[in-house]
């Protein structure tokens, strides 16, 4: 069964280039980390770069189902998942460039930051593992509990960090930019949660 | 695995002449499951106060949480466990003395704690990586 679904040509190279999108996403989860600790705008600005690479990626996988990659019934989820590993890229993008805004005024949080961050590129790792998994026919039950727990994790954060900056007096755009790239940050997580969902919806949808 | 891949590095602390009542909104509002309590004076050791005690000794007895005091209802002494000490070690420790979490220690400070929530987590983690 599996081979019928994903042996085909087509099939192959549109799983080869989605495992190539999400090693780029693995990839600007840790650059973002690294920037962080490190501070380094050049590091953040080349986030910029690899989310330009992951629109071609999505490109060119949109074009292989258009020509008829999978079975009709799957090409919906497929593609969903496509654009939500997407969209995390644009969230980190979005965040690089928020934190450059913002960089002078962090350093009382960027601990937190890091911590996310690092949280962010383990869930990106159980996430890849699951879309390898995905091909193998494996019990897809406990990674997706792993990404559950990473996500909670994230969560718990974001509340502490919100604690800790409520209580800060500041300017109304630098709040705001704060605030947008908090969110950028902690969305990552659920969004691979969800794109975890479609995998989960996939390996269903093929028994 | 080791302490120090498992520990949650919030640890939250409280006066001992604080009320229950504090204790209870604290836990609530900053989304934790214990705090430490400080010591009262010099000779005298950190505490824990977590849902268990408020429940069993205040609430369930049917005492006014606002006139109760956590060093009252503390759990005393904490137990202590090396960072890089195994996650193995650390479970035989919990179900020897049937305590829910331990505490880490660096020097004089307390810089974690693990949960059997964390490790519970934390063997989820490990069994797909």
């Amino acid at each position: 069964m599996m081979f019928r679904i994903f042996g085909g040509k087509l099939e192959r190279e549109v799983i080869g280039e989605i495992e190539r999108l999400i090693e780029l996403l693995c990839s600007a989860c840790q650059t973002f980390k690294k920037a962080v600790e490190q501070d380094n705008k050049g590091l953040m600005l080349s986030i910029s770069e690899m989310e330009k690479e992951g629109d071609s990626i999505r490109r060119r996988i949109s074009l292989k189902i258009y020509e008829g990659a999978f079975l009709p019934y799957l090409r919906p989820n497929i593609y969903k998942l496509v654009e939500l590993i997407d969209e995390v890229l644009n969230l980190l993008e979005d965040a690089a460039l928020s934190y450059i805004k913002i960089r002078s005024f962090i350093d009382d949080i960027r601990e937190e930051i890091v911590e996310i961050a690092d949280l962010n590129t383990k869930i990106c790792r159980v996430f890849s593992k699951a879309f390898r998994c995905l091909f193998k026919g494996d019990d897809l039950r406990e990674i997706a509990l792993a990404i559950r727990i990473y996500e909670r994790k994230v969560d718990e954060l974001k509340h502490d960090l919100i604690s800790k900056l409520i209580k800060r007096d500041v300017r109304f755009w630098e709040g705001k930019i704060v605030s947008d790239f908090l969110q950028y940050l902690v969305s990552i997580s659920d969004l691979i949660e969800d794109a975890g969902d479609i995998i989960q919806m996939i390996n269903v949808s093929m028994r | 695995m080791k302490v120090e891949d498992v520990m949650n590095r919030k640890v939250k602390f409280i006066d001992p002449n604080a009320s229950v009542l504090d204790a209870i909104e604290r836990i609530i509002d900053e989304r934790i499951r214990s705090l430490v309590v400080k010591p009262e004076r010099k000779d005298d050791t950190f505490g824990v106060v977590a849902v268990r005690d408020i429940v069993f000794k205040c609430l369930a007895k049917g005492l006014d949480p606002k006139q109760v005091k956590v060093k009252e209802i503390a759990s005393k002494p904490l137990i202590y466990v090396e960072k890089d000490m195994s996650i193995e070690h650390v479970l035989k420790l919990m179900e020897r003395f049937n305590i829910a979490r331990v505490f880490v220690k660096e020097g004089d400070e307390i810089i974690g704690v693990i949960a059997l929530m964390d490790i519970m987590s934390a063997f989820i983690i490990n069994r797909v990586k």
